[in-house]
């Protein structure tokens, strides 16, 4: 029996648990648009003069906001859930034969689809209710897609040094909140601060495709060196929890 | 410092050439605490035991007295932290509580287990028409796991255990759940699979089900306490490998006997 053939087994029944949740799927589909319309009806009540340090519109980038949390926080979230739901069998499946790279293959790819899923509905959330077209729609796809990515890294790393529901889910929540407070601009934060916020250059991404509708190249690069960085660590814990029987 | 292991995943790697299909020697395990004002738990302390081919063999012992972490640690699910524990042959393994994906199907279940046990499509069929026919779920097959019965979702997951045919079978209260059809059909199934050579260890409370154990340990303050099970019932309290006398389980299994019948319900034992 081939890794090729354990690993799409893997990423199958992982794909499958994951879309056979009813529940999730609606709060997939409307928590995006209703994150982003609050942020964006919340921010459009200041003046545009001087209140917060912004390029685009309050309410613009406030609704990019939205779009970056809801992304981050949903992602994170799923990362977190699938964890949790998986831990014990993921052992048992070990136990059964599967090597710790085909269960990391496995696991890791389901979150990334989950990722990707919950970017595309932000973008197109993003895209619906923004008050001008957006220009670079790919780009901003790119930048949620990213902190998608990042914080269902770290809900893999919650999951599993913190393998609790409603424990790990708020500390995942009141991360990605007060992260993207720091990753907004909205407040003039130093940026020697703001550059090591997660979601700071993915935000940084978003914001440009959406206001000056180009790609931030300057941003890319230290986007995905935060995504590699949680790459690592996450791979590491997980393999720590599959190794302590899952009972980390 | 963990204790030496062989053989850490159901396939097997150790050498199956001799009769002895999993043996512990002198396991110690201990869970230590890294928070303050928790205690560390002494559960192991130099607990032995050897289960042969064709054996079925009873682990006993009172709620939390550590069947089911000596169960994980024969089975390589958990690390010791001294003695030594070697395997020979692929194992099965069935958790106390069932270790399935809640959103799979049963027929979705057989075949990811059975693609981690290396099997072909075919054999996978094969082991769940055996298995869902001798433990009647075959109805159930296209059903999540979670929506499952308790008892239902208990023969899936000795199925899953079963499904490779290994050489040894680890079962933590296996029948915890079932109806007493179910339970009968279980005992026969052990019986089949002990005519075939395969080595059962069974954590139970139903005592006096004690004439279908060849041996029976029990588990008491961190030692085995191991008892053959002869025709005329007359189990020893002499002192074992540990040398730690055993009045104990003789006391305790005198008792069972003499009130057998009262516990005859497979689905209703207390969990540990």
């Amino acid at each position: 029996m081939s890794t090729v053939h354990r690993t799409l087994a893997g990423i199958q029944a992982s794909t499958r648990s994951f879309v056979r949740e009813p529940f999730t799927v609606v709060l997939l589909v409307v928590l995006p648009a209703l994150s982003i319309q609050i942020y964006g009806i919340g921010m459009g009540q200041f003046p545009d003069v001087g209140v917060f340090a912004v390029s685009g519109s309050v309410a613009t980038v406030g609704r990019i906001t939205g779009a970056v949390f809801a992304t981050g926080a949903l992602a994170g979230v799923l990362g977190l859930f699938q964890m949790i739901s998986a831990r014990h069998a993921d052992r048992r499946l070990a136990i059964c034969g599967f090597r710790g790279v085909e269960l990391v293959t496995a696991r890791f790819a389901t979150v990334a689809v989950a990722s990707a899923v919950v970017s595309v509905v932000a973008t197109l959330s993003l895209i619906v209710l923004v008050d001008d077209p957006i220009r670079a729609p790919l780009a901003a796809f790119g930048g949620l897609a990213i902190a998608g990515a990042i914080y269902g890294l770290l809900g893999i790393v919650v999951g599993s040094v913190l393998p609790r529901e409603l424990e790990g889910s708020l500390l995942l929540v009141i991360l990605t909140d007060v992260d993207n407070v720091f990753a907004s601009g909205l407040f003039g934060i130093e940026d020697s601060i703001t550059q090591f916020a997660p979601l700071a250059h993915p935000h940084a991404i978003v914001t440009e495709a959406v206001v000056e509708g180009a790609l931030a190249t300057g941003h890319l690069v230290p986007a995905l060196g935060h995504l590699s960085l949680f790459a690592l660590l996450s791979v590491a814990a997980y393999t720590y929890q599959l190794e302590s029987g899952g009972d980390a | 410092m963990n204790g030496a292991s062989k053989g850490d995943d159901a396939r097997g790697t150790a050498d199956s050439s001799g009769d002895t299909v999993v043996s512990a020697n002198s396991v110690e395990k201990t869970y230590d605490s890294i928070l303050p004002f928790t205690r560390s738990v002494e559960v192991l302390d130099g607990a032995t035991l050897h289960v042969e081919r064709g054996q079925v063999v009873g682990i006993m012992g009172e709620n939390g007295s550590g069947k089911s972490t000596l169960m994980g640690i024969l089975a390589g699910v958990l690390d010791h932290d001294a003695g030594e524990v070697e395997r020979a042959g692929p194992i099965g393994w069935c958790p106390q509580e069932p270790r399935l994906y809640d959103r799979l199907t049963v027929d979705e279940t057989f075949q990811l287990f059975g693609t981690a046990y290396g099997m072909s499509d075919d054999e996978i069929v094969d082991a769940r028409a055996w298995l869902t026919d001798v433990l009647d779920f075959e109805r159930f097959r296209d059903r999540q796991i979670r929506h499952l019965s308790g008892g239902n979702r208990q023969k899936v997951n000795l199925s899953v255990a079963l499904m490779h045919e290994p050489d040894l079978l680890l079962l933590d209260e296996p029948y915890t759940g079932f109806d007493w059809e179910t339970f009968l059909a279980f005992w026969d199934l052990t019986e089949e699979l002990r005519t075939r050579g395969v080595g059962v260890a069974i954590i139970s409370h139903i005592i006096n089900e004690r004439d279908r154990f060849d041996v029976v340990y029990e588990l008491h303050e961190g030692h085995l306490h191991r008892q053959e099970i002869g025709d005329d019932d007359g189990l020893s309290s002499e002192p074992t490998d540990d040398d730690v006398a055993c009045e104990r389980t003789a006391s305790f299994i005198d008792e069972a006997g003499a009130g057998s019948g009262q516990r005859a319900t497979a689905g209703q034992e207390e969990s540990e």
